[in-house]
């Protein structure tokens, strides 16, 4: 499997809820500047996977962990969960800007993290927004709230607020389940675009989406317990065309799921 | 025609053959039930229009600028205008927001935030949060003259030499009591409604909790909170029990928060209680119900701009 070096390092990572184990022994290694997709049925543990790298799973009570987790080699508990997602951006299913001007969503990460002067900050969100493609379409209106925006640029000045923080994952939760085709595409594009300078994970209900939008691809399926484990994970292509598994084959034959 | 019999066919069927049609005595009794329900929505109309009514027709006879501008000149007399109350007033929702709001605000953000479900509270927390819940609930129900009974024991009497014994500063301790409970309830739900995804928005870009909080969340529950403010400030304009007891009831302007005055509201009882002035109480009394309305169209209006802000419309 050839792959850049590997930006995050998963090593049987276990998570429960309580007594209920979600995930199962999971290893994985995600590469950087490359786009990794996680598919799976619902359930699985996808999404739960996901958080587990900006540590959102943490803000649940009850949550408990095993294994190890790296993100550069550096232990991922180990870091102050603030700091940590700082450097691990997330997008969310639904787009959630905040109910301020774009102009102040964008701005909103780099003002927690503490920059208060009105240029950079104006730099900031061009630089953000351009880098979004979305710039074009709201430039003269950055006063404007963005509730006010169509759904789809909801989810890009989002996507733009994530890289205003500067991170070097961007973590997506079906970035575009709650999109229309168009902008679906859109979003897709973007995501190309993007892992030039970022190492984007993404978890995805949409089969086509992985194929033809990630690099990697992550199969996972629960067990008999209803617990989530990692049944296959290689180059997308190889995936696709010549699954390892039966369940992976059967999963992406639309078999179920 | 064959359609008409069929449908009759299956009319008869449904209705097993042997029932007759009840439908016109159903119809019968839901237009009976309706127009009685109308009635009743009639007369509280009309009680309320009465009431508002008479007071606002009997007050405007008294009612000019002069009797605003005036300060009462106090005793059985009842001559003058209500110009002191009406600063009295202000002066004790101000001193009573002040003190209520913040309280109330910081409770509610306590109960939902860090004691909230899902905040994994267990042990000697959950069972403050639960003392706390029943203590709010509990005050809700409290007749106002407790309050007065209490705050006259604790601020006018005990802590005499801080407060000035009947004083705005009595008052309004007494009053931010009573009010508490409306501005804790109104912000435990403003901050409930909050979305979820905005919080993980926020904390997902590397903001803290506080920043989550004081940045997005109570921007976005602002409209709920405010209304809860101005709710309260309703309250103690009509309030009289509470400020009976502790504010004093001189006719004069406090000059500071240790000196004691009278509401409009505690004035339309002396009024009518110790003098023969009925129709200058009804004045106070008019201006006090245009006081209540405007009030609540500024709910209205606040909330709908907030609101609509926030949806940028």
């Amino acid at each position: 499997m050839s792959m850049n070096g590997a930006k995050l390092q998963v090593k049987d990572y276990c998570l429960y809820y309580g007594q209920f184990q979600a995930l199962c022994s999971v290893d994985i290694k995600i590469p950087a500047n490359e786009i990794t997709a996680i598919i799976g049925p619902s359930g699985c543990g996808k999404s739960t996977f996901l958080r587990t790298f900006n540590r959102m799973n943490d803000l649940i009570p009850g949550v408990r962990v095993d294994g190890e987790v790296l993100m550069d080699g550096a232990d991922l508990f180990g870091m102050d969960q603030v700091e940590l997602r700082r450097y691990v951006g997330m997008v969310f299913q639904r787009p959630n800007p905040f109910p301020k001007s774009i102009f102040d969503n964008v701005a909103y990460g780099p003002r927690v993290n503490g920059i208060t002067d009105r240029g950079q900050l104006g730099e900031i969100v061009e630089r953000s927004l351009r880098r979004a493609a979305i710039w074009d379409e709201v430039k003269d209106d950055l006063g404007k709230s963005a509730l006010a925006l169509s759904g789809g640029q909801q989810q890009r000045v989002c996507i733009a607020r994530a890289l205003a923080v500067q991170p070097e994952v961007i973590l997506m939760d079906e970035p575009a389940s709650a999109l229309d085709p168009i902008a679906t595409l859109r979003i897709e594009e973007l995501i190309q675009q993007l892992k030039e300078d970022y190492t984007i994970v993404i978890v995805t209900h949409n089969m086509q989406q992985a194929a033809r939008a990630s690099d990697f691809t992550a199969f996972f399926m629960m067990n008999e317990d209803r617990g989530g484990y990692l049944v296959e994970y290689g180059p997308t292509k190889s995936l696709f065309t010549n699954p390892k598994h039966k369940q992976t084959e059967d999963y992406i034959t639309g078999r179920f799921g | 025609m064959a359609r008409e019999a069929s449908i009759r066919q299956i009319g008869v069927r449904l209705s097993g053959g042997a029932q007759k049609s009840n439908i016109a005595q159903r119809h019968v009794i839901q237009q009976l039930a309706f127009a009685l329900m109308w009635l009743a929505a009639i007369l509280t109309v009309v009680v309320l229009l009465l009431v508002v009514g008479y007071v606002l027709v009997e007050g405007a006879r008294v009612v000019d600028w002069e009797f605003l501008a005036t300060p009462p000149r106090g005793g059985l007399s009842a001559e003058g205008g209500i110009s002191t109350t009406l600063v009295t007033t202000v002066y004790l929702v101000l001193l009573t927001a002040a003190i209520a709001a913040p309280l109330g605000i910081g409770a509610a953000i306590y109960l939902v935030e860090y004691a909230g479900e899902g905040q994994g509270t267990s042990g000697l927390t959950a069972f403050l949060v639960s003392v706390a819940r029943f203590g709010v609930e509990l005050l809700a129900g409290v007749p106002s003259i407790i309050f007065g009974l209490f705050g006259y024991a604790l601020f006018v009497v005990t802590l005499n030499a801080l407060t000035g014994g009947f004083s705005l500063l009595s008052a309004s301790l007494a009053g931010a009591c009573l009010v508490l409970p409306v501005i804790i309830r109104a912000s435990e739900e403003a901050l409930r409604a909050v979305p979820r995804a905005y919080r993980e928005g926020s904390l997902a870009l590397g903001a803290t909790k506080w920043q989550t909080i004081w940045q997005v969340v109570l921007p976005a529950a602002a409209p709920g909170i405010i209304t809860g403010i101005v709710l309260s400030v309703g309250r103690i304009v009509s309030e009289t029990a509470v400020f009976f007891v502790t504010l004093g009831g001189s006719h004069h302007a406090p000059q500071s928060i240790k000196q004691g005055g009278r509401t409009m509201a505690l004035h339309v009882y002396y009024l009518a209680m110790d003098t023969r002035a009925f129709e200058k109480a009804m004045g106070t009394g008019a201006i006090l119900i245009v006081t209540i309305v405007m009030i609540n169209l500024a709910i209205n209006l606040i909330s709908r701009r907030l609101t609509a802000g926030l949806k940028g419309r």
